[in-house]
């Protein structure tokens, strides 16, 4: 049903409608809704312990949903048995944080990548030649498929584990912090390689970071969560340019910035406290025990995101 | 300085020379494997039962720090903190026990509860005459480094070593803690040596700046110097790998190549594998020192090109 | 000052050659050459070697049987004819301790791999499924765990007898427990580990993934508290056989063979000697081994 669509008509790859994900009483995912379009990459920025990389994995279900749903090209798999669910296995895939921990150590290369072609039963004599074909599209070379992840560089590393989710030729992607982990000198290597593979293959990424200076290069939109929930959603530019949630403008401006004058002269503002923890989050407006501009009644609000035009939402109603 | 492992003999920095002025904040940048850690490791006298100098001499306040007694240098006139603050504090002891501990090891003269809460309050942690008695899992991860930050000046130290302080914090976090120690290092006019891999943190905190790679000092010079008269191929290929804030969409140009393999290092430069200048001279042979003003330097032989 | 030639560009192989060349190895030639640096180990190692050969070729070779009484014979002290002398019929002590070890070392080997495999199903399984089969599962564990092992051997004595049947039934029920613990507890390790979310996310089903996933990586702890339950086992047979729940006569284990020699010892000390000697040695060289394994296999000690 994809593959009929003009070109530059807009096609819901995935809709995500108030997804909630609690772990006990701690409300990890609280009601997040946000879709995704065919070939663009959609930022999910936030501080850790602000529930973006449970909504990841709560997406590819690693973790069973507690409530809402999520619609997958026109099919709701909220729901779908483990069974019903391999064939979408080989829609939506994932890129982790840690190159060291992702690959499994008794492994050679070109065994974990492997893996998924024997899991969907991709035929024997191919399998090789595929094998060789992603290590080269990840930059490495078919020579090295007998090595063990130890003999790798943690950029290499990630170009495997890149390679291990191409290899059921996904359509979605949901990275999680995949560069977070590397050297400032790799991390562009592989920003560099993931928008090649998504022009070349016409993918579509959720890209997962709290590296808001990577993210505002690599994605099209970007949604801030703050406390298991999206604060607000725009076009990239748009986002940076003029940041509505005052959790944005404090975040934004808390990012150092690469250049001493700039850095100077810039103003900042410094957000007082912490995260508060997700076992008892603030009433109303989670984020007015922080917040700069906070009003009495926002301990009592009930926030939503709301269109604020051109496409761009905000939960704060004082903006 | 040599670490030795199970694989051999890994030389974390070689040949290193820097210095630390009175009141200066000194930037050391580079990426993991560097030997950044390594090189102030040393000059604390901690590096490890697998670690060992192999060279060289350190020289504090004039003097050779082989003849001094590091139990009282370290933490009286030179104090650390390091990057993680949830391993960093003894998790049985008491915050008041853990800052006291220090006054009284270096025989503070004064009222050593009242300076554990003047430094507590400092730092920002209130009510400090409550919170003093708290335990360290009584505290967020922010709070731990600032804590962290308050023991480590207690004694009012000359100088102040910081690994990565703020790596392990979320950017909002991170913001306060900085703002905290630029603060600090104001009001008490101590010396700072500032390690990160961090380009945003080490613009907005240092004086002067050291890049660092495969274990060689490859440039140092003042903050502008470095951000705006780069001289070395890598200092470049560093600041061109993260996004430009004016173009944010332009494409990144990345430093090819992986890091060098420290069990075998290069006989010559060791950026020569993934330097897009490298000449066949940098294989063999270490660059020399090259001045460019009194305080901006560089290894490479780029500069030596025209030289016959 | 320098000559014009060294400063041209590198060509892009120049650049990339010798990149990687260090040989590739597996983490299980790194294991295997930190144990072959362990003295202690491969001391331990070739003790186990020494027996379980002279266990299996021993008898064949020597001129006696280990049942063939020679009353002219009895109680020698050790000599020539018989290394470790004789007992009260006359029978070569030196061949009894061999054929004692093929009984000692079989109950030990075959003890501990049915817990081998027993426990690796049942803590694998355990662990990897969480929750409240978890729960059952390991209270099963904790009942058979809480259970004196003399409770079992009374049982069997009344239900099937003294001898080695009842000695493996014992072991059989009560060995497996620790592994199964141990099992698990690295299954729960490592289950959240990225790379078996990885796997799920790419539909591995869950035998794949605690096949060819878990256990591979658990195969460290697995092999060490092997190498210590095989000593376990040893012992544990020597010791229903001294107190005469064991084989009977005219077949030999250590434990037999110690308890013969109890009466006499004042008067004929070497009959105790070379049997518990030989159980000593035997326990020490697997812990040495099982001290070296656990060493070698931490990867604390990885570069």
């Amino acid at each position: 049903m994809l593959a009929g669509a003009k070109r530059g008509e807009v096609i819901m790859l995935l809709k995500v409608e108030n997804l909630k994900k609690y772990f006990g009483n701690i409300r990890s995912v609280d009601g997040v809704s946000f879709s995704i379009q065919k070939g663009e990459t959609l930022g999910l920025v936030g501080e850790s312990g602000c529930g973006k990389t449970t909504t990841g994995r709560t997406i590819i279900k690693l973790y069973e949903p507690t409530e809402g749903r999520i619609i997958y090209g026109g099919q709701d798999i909220t729901s779908l048995t483990p069974d019903e669910m391999l064939s979408f296995r080989k829609k939506i895939q994932m890129i982790f944080q840690d190159p060291y921990a992702s690959l499994n150590p008794r492994m050679t290369a070109g065994d974990i990548i492997r893996e998924a072609m024997i899991i969907h039963r991709i035929p024997r004599d191919e399998q090789q030649d595929r094998v060789n074909h992603l290590l080269r599209l990840v930059g490495l070379n078919s020579e090295q498929a007998g090595r063990y992840p130890h003999e790798f560089s943690g950029g290499q590393r990630q170009r495997i584990g890149i390679a291990r989710a191409l290899a059921v030729e996904p359509e979605l992607i949901i990275c999680d912090e995949p560069i977070s982990a590397l050297d400032v000198s790799i991390q562009a290597q592989i920003v560099n390689m993931l928008e090649d593979l998504q022009h070349e293959l016409g993918l579509t990424y959720l890209f997962i970071a709290h590296d808001l200076s990577m993210v505002r290069h690599i994605s099209s939109r970007v949604a801030v969560m703050y406390l298991g929930r999206i604060v607000e959603l725009a076009e990239s530019e748009e986002l940076y340019a003029s940041p509505k949630h005052p959790y944005t403008v404090s975040l934004l401006s808390s990012i150092p910035i690469p250049d001493p004058d700039k850095s100077d002269s810039r103003e900042t503002t410094a957000l007082q406290g912490e995260i508060p923890s997700a076992l008892n989050p603030p009433s109303g407006c989670t984020f007015h025990t922080r917040c700069p501009k906070a009003k009495p009644e926002c301990s009592m609000l009930k926030t939503q995101l709301a269109d604020t035009g051109n496409g761009h939402f905000c939960a704060c109603p004082f903006v | 300085m040599s670490f030795f492992t199970s694989a051999g003999e890994v030389k974390a920095v070689n040949d290193v020379s820097f210095h630390v002025g009175k009141g200066e904040v000194l930037g050391i940048v580079g990426e993991s494997g560097s030997g950044k850690s390594a090189a102030v490791l040393s000059v604390m006298g901690l590096k490890g039962s697998a670690g060992k100098i192999t060279g060289g001499s350190i020289l504090f306040d004039g003097q050779d720090m082989n003849s001094l007694n590091m139990r009282d240098i370290r933490g009286r006139r030179i104090s650390m903190i390091f990057q993680d603050p949830m391993t960093s504090l003894n998790p049985v002891l008491s915050v008041k026990y853990q800052l006291e501990e220090s006054l009284r090891r270096h025989h503070w003269k004064g009222d050593i509860h009242a300076r554990a809460l003047e430094m507590l309050e400092r730092v920002g942690i209130v009510p400090a005459s409550e919170r003093i008695m708290q335990y360290p899992h009584e505290f967020s991860g922010g709070q731990r480094q600032r804590i962290m930050i308050a023991m480590a000046m207690i004694c009012e130290p000359e100088l102040l070593i910081a690994d990565e302080p703020t790596t392990a914090l979320d950017v909002t976090v991170q913001a306060q803690i900085l703002d905290l120690m630029k603060a600090l290092q104001k009001d008490s006019g101590m010396s700072v040596i500032l390690i990160t891999h961090d380009l945003g943190v080490i613009a907005g905190m240092a004086d002067r700046i050291l890049v660092m790679y495969g274990g060689q000092v490859m440039e140092q010079g003042t903050r502008r110097e470095i951000f705006y008269s780069t001289a070395h191929p890598y200092t470049q290929g560093l600041l061109r790998s993260v996004p430009n804030p004016d173009s944010p969409k332009e494409r990144l140009i990345p430093i090819e190549g992986q890091p060098p393999d420290l069990l075998n290092p290069p006989e010559g430069c060791p950026y020569v594998k993934r330097c897009p200048e490298a000449m066949r001279i940098c294989l063999h042979r270490k660059p020399e020192n090259i001045s460019l003003s009194d305080t901006h330097s560089y290894s490479c032989w780029l500069g030596q090109k025209g030289v016959k | 000052m320098y000559d014009a030639e060294l400063f041209l560009p590198l060509s892009r192989e120049e650049k990339t050659d010798a990149e990687m060349m260090r040989p590739s190895r597996t983490y299980w030639q790194d294991v295997r050459e930190r144990l072959m640096r362990d003295k202690l180990a491969v001391l331990g190692l070739l003790v186990i070697v020494l027996i379980v050969a002279l266990a299996v070729f021993g008898p064949v070779l020597s001129p006696y049987e280990y049942d063939a009484q020679d009353f002219m014979m009895s109680n020698e002290p050790p000599s020539g004819a018989h290394w470790f002398g004789t007992d009260m019929f006359g029978r070569d002590i030196f061949v009894r301790v061999l054929y004692g070890a093929r009984i000692s070392l079989a109950v030990g080997f075959l003890a501990s791999f049915i817990s081998l495999f027993i426990g690796v199903i049942y803590g694998g399984i355990s662990g990897f499924t969480g929750g409240k089969t978890d729960n059952i599962m390991m209270g099963i564990v904790d009942v058979i765990y809480s259970v004196p092992m003399m409770i079992y051997v009374i049982l069997l004595m009344v239900v099937v007898g003294p001898g080695l049947k009842s000695i493996f039934i014992t072991l059989g029920i009560s060995y497996w427990a620790p592994m199964a613990r141990i099992v698990r507890a690295e299954v729960m390790r490592l289950k959240n580990e990225e790379f078996i979310l990885a796997a799920r996310v790419l539909g591995a089903s869950p035998g794949r993934i605690l096949l060819r996933h878990l256990i591979p990586n658990a195969m460290g702890p697995i092999l060490v508290t092997l190498t210590f339950s095989i000593p376990g086992a040893i012992f544990t047979e020597a010791f229903l056989s001294f107190v005469g729940l064991g084989v009977s006569a005219p077949m030999a284990s250590w434990g037999v063979l110690s308890s013969d020699a109890v009466g006499s010892l004042a008067i004929y000390p070497w009959q105790l000697f070379f049997p518990a000697g030989a159980i000593s040695i035997t326990i020490l060289a697997f812990n040495f081994l099982g001290d070296g394994l656990r060493d070698a296999l931490d990867p604390r000690l990885r570069k």
